[in-house]
């Protein structure tokens, strides 16, 4: 008896792109980011992680204006993150913009940005603030997870509910996800061990 | 392949019987295996001691400057003795420098490596990130891809290098031969601009072109194909003529230039040098301005080795000049003979008096000359401590009005003393320059009275100016001899400066113990001195461990002897196992609390009592291994 093994056709295999290949070594989108956040000669994250913490909600950057003349100073880039907030349908309560605002004056640039698709956008969060940032995101009952990344995003619509009848549906809907009950247990989702350091 | 025909003549230094066995293993041998067996005597050559002195000079010269040449021998071969980083390349060595952001660059780049290496010649590619712009003085065979970016610069990664080739103290590269592949975009006005830069400069220095520098538009692939064929081609043409060569290889290596006989340098006898630069190391939120500056003239890397410090010899500012002249009165122009001098009283008071710091003997002398009785203000030890912390020459001779005459004033003012700096540098590593690391005395917010006028003269010396400059040696502080011993380097601040000259003297002679780096400042992102060459060091793993304390980046402020406290058992097991501890720095808080902090961890890791523990340390510092330059 003779088994026989069916190989696709290789011309048809694309090859995994740069980010698919760190994304499936990454132990569900861990990564090394424990260690990157705990290294402490630098403001930076490994390059790995620079793909990985998008889906935690948050990018890595560095001020432009000032490269040129920290590489003359022998020092790296002024590396900072920017930390997208995730809110479904675009609803936020007055005590969590406040608590927003707040954090963006103790730990980020001073500014909050709202986006297009209904997130607030802190900037200027240096790596040793993130996890405290975060903390105090999730104390509000808000978190960035996949805020960022190749993943599904916010609906760009209104989120009056007076619009129509669908929007008052979708509304509704959100509430569910903003309960105090649903932002614990995406707390505790997989992968934010690796952020909660 | 066949590597038949080789035809031995000349002026042959091997004996008869061995030149037969020779040409016979040169015919048997194939192409692969008689380029294993040239990396294979140039490591047993540069293990054995030469009874010819040019050639012991060729390779002492080759350690220093020719530390890229590890891969001389072929993989798998173990030399009894292991051979020096420098051992000497028989046959052509390229390096291929990749500067792109973009991926492009880089594939190419990679690509051309291998089909190079795939023909047995010996090569190299270096992200010019990585690179050490000084480097390029070894070179003999240098391709370079770079990108162009914005208006015309090049990548971020290649500033360094970019930069450098355009300064005055690029080496003159005649023995150099090159090629340039640019990347670029016709849609901006200064296509493939840092190509064409590049390009210019080093034929400008000197170097000479293998090919004509091909400048590619965003659809690359063909021209950078064409390019690199014919920079394969070349690079296989100068080996196919080199490799008959064989041990001529070792002669076409340039001479090393003896070392001009200077005096040792002193105060009194100062040499004349150039700064080469002279910019700030810290970034834009730091409390303190700390500057890099880089001094050279001929000869001047003999004069030193890392560990000793060097003195400048500045002249007194304008400001503390007039401010003298007025308080005492006195005419700039009057002539003063002391001391069998002559000098204008200008000339004294800029470059042979102390203006700055205060002495008892100086107060008392300008009392007396005031006729005041300053007895009082002598006792009370308080009063006197704010008078020198807060005053200059002037204020004293303003308080104590007096008729002074010129040649009065000379004799009552100190002589002054230079200011040194510990070498950051070390000349295996950059050469005739020694560089410094300077904080500016008086960018302190609250010691902005007391400005230091050597740091002031230093802020004002800018690039391509000239400063006389002695050296003190410090023959207690230096690498250990034994480079297999592991060294423990403490330096905080500006203390960091002879490690970093530490680092290179360690590297470029191929030192193989371990390096372990403590430094302290008050924030990562501002204070965080040479942060990137220790980042590159660390990549190299030419160091191999970097403790970091930052006092002001947490609540609690954190110093180095926290990290030391917290390392104690591999600080001691190191010790233990005859590693050298060195500090430098702060003599006051700094010193005393890291020699607490090792006496702990000697007492805890070594199961001892504080007596014990006491002259384990005591031990350490009578077997030479526990050194301290503090100031």
């Amino acid at each position: 008896m003779s088994t026989e093994v069916l190989e696709p056709p290789a011309t048809q295999v694309k090859p995994a792109s740069p980010v698919e290949i760190i994304k499936k070594a990454s132990r569900g989108l861990r990564g090394t980011l424990v260690e990157s956040l705990h290294d402490p000669l630098t403001g930076a994250i490994r390059e790995a992680d620079t793909q990985l913490i998008k889906f935690h909600g948050s990018y890595m950057q560095d001020d432009r204006d000032l490269r040129a003349e920290r590489e003359q100073q022998k020092l790296e880039p002024a590396y900072s993150f920017m930390i997208r907030t995730r809110l479904p349908g675009g609803v936020v309560t007055p005590s969590q913009w406040i608590a927003l605002s707040k954090l963006a004056r103790t730990y980020g640039s001073g500014t909050l940005r709202l986006t297009t698709r209904q997130a607030f956008q802190l900037h200027g969060v240096i790596k040793k603030d993130l996890k405290t940032t975060m903390q105090g995101m999730n104390a509000a009952l808000i978190d960035s997870i996949a805020a960022c990344g190749d993943v599904n995003r916010n609906v760009m619509a209104s989120a009056n509910p007076v619009e129509s009848k669908l929007h008052e549906t979708v509304h509704d809907i959100t509430l569910r996800f903003t309960s105090p009950q649903a932002a614990m247990e995406s707390i505790s989702a997989a992968f934010m061990p690796c952020i909660v350091v | 392949m066949s590597g038949g025909g080789v035809v031995i003549q000349g002026n042959f230094p091997i004996p008869e019987e061995r030149r037969d066995q020779l040409q016979q293993l040169a015919t048997e041998l194939n192409r692969e295996q008689l380029m294993w067996l040239s990396g294979y005597f140039a490591g047993a050559a540069a293990a054995a001691p030469s009874s010819i002195p040019a050639f012991q000079n060729n390779l002492l010269g080759g350690q220093a400057r020719a530390p890229l040449a590890n891969a001389a021998a072929p993989a798998g071969f173990a030399p009894a003795a292991p051979a020096p980083a420098s051992a000497a390349v028989a046959g052509p060595s390229l390096t291929i420098i990749s500067a792109s952001h973009t991926n492009n660059g880089r594939k190419i780049s990679e690509k051309l490596l291998a089909a190079v290496q795939a023909l047995g010649i010996q090569a190299r590619m270096v992200k010019a990130g990585d690179y050490q712009p000084r480097e390029i003085a070894k070179e003999k065979l240098l391709y370079i891809v770079i990108s162009t970016h914005g208006d015309g610069d090049p990548p971020d990664e290649a500033r360094g290098l970019y930069e450098f080739l355009g300064t005055k103290r690029a080496p003159q590269l005649p023995e150099l031969q090159y090629s340039v592949l640019a990347l670029g975009d016709t849609s901006y006005p200064k296509f493939c601009e840092a190509g064409r830069v590049v390009d210019e400069r080093l034929a400008k220095l000197g170097a000479k072109r293998l090919l004509p520098r091909v400048d590619c538009d965003v659809d690359f692939e063909k021209l950078a194909k064409t390019w690199s064929d014919d920079a394969l081609a070349r690079v296989r043409e100068i080996a196919d003529k080199l490799k008959p060569a064989g041990g001529a290889a070792f002669a076409a290596a340039s001479p090393v230039a003896a070392a001009p006989a200077v005096a040792e340098l002193t105060r009194a006898q100062p040499a004349i040098a150039e700064v080469l630069a002279n910019q700030r190391i810290v970034g834009r939120g730091a409390l303190r301005e700390v500057r890099h500056v880089e001094l050279g003239f001929p000869g001047l890397g003999a004069l030193y080795k890392p560990g000793d410090a060097l003195g400048i010899v500045h002249r007194n500012p304008d400001s503390a000049i007039d401010a003298v002249l007025k308080a005492a009165k006195l005419d700039a122009a009057a002539v003063v003979t002391h001391e069998g001098k002559t000098h204008t009283l200008l000339e004294w008071l800029r470059d042979e008096r102390e203006l700055t710091r205060i002495a008892r003997p100086l107060l008392v002398q300008v009392a007396k000359q005031a006729k005041v009785d300053i007895a009082e203000l002598l006792g009370n030890a308080p009063a006197m401590a704010r008078l020198t912390a807060t005053c200059q020459v002037s204020d004293v001779l303003a308080s104590y009005p007096a008729e002074w005459t010129p040649q009065a004033l000379v004799e009552v003012l100190r002589p002054v003393t230079g200011r040194v700096y510990s070498i950051a540098s070390s000349p295996a590593a950059v050469g005739d320059e020694a560089h410094l690391t300077v904080a500016i005395v008086g960018s302190d917010t609250d010691r902005k009275l007391l400005a230091g006028a050597a740091s002031k003269f230093v802020i004002n010396t800018p690039t391509d100016s000239n400063v006389q400059v002695w050296i003190e040696r410090n023959e207690r502080f230096r690498v250990p001899a034994d480079g297999a011993r592991d060294i423990i380097m403490i330096g905080p601040g500006t203390g960091v400066a002879p490690f970093r000259g530490f680092l290179q003297e360690r590297e470029a002679t191929g030192a193989t113990g371990r390096n372990w780096l403590f430094y302290g400042g008050r924030s990562l992102y501002h204070d965080f001195l040479y942060q990137l060459e220790w980042q590159q060091a660390l990549r190299r793993k030419s160091l191999h461990r970097l403790d970091v304390a930052f006092s002001r980046d947490q609540a609690q402020k954190i110093y180095v002897q926290q990290r030391i406290r917290e390392s104690g058992k591999e600080l001691y097991n190191w010790l233990a196992n005859g590693a050298y501890l060195y500090v430098c720095g702060d003599a006051s808080a700094m010193a005393p609390d890291v020699h607490a902090a090792l006496l702990d961890v000697v007492r805890e890791q070594g199961g001892m009592d504080a007596d014990d523990a006491q002259s384990w340390v005591a031990d350490l510092t009578g077997d030479g291994r526990y050194l301290r330059d503090v100031y």
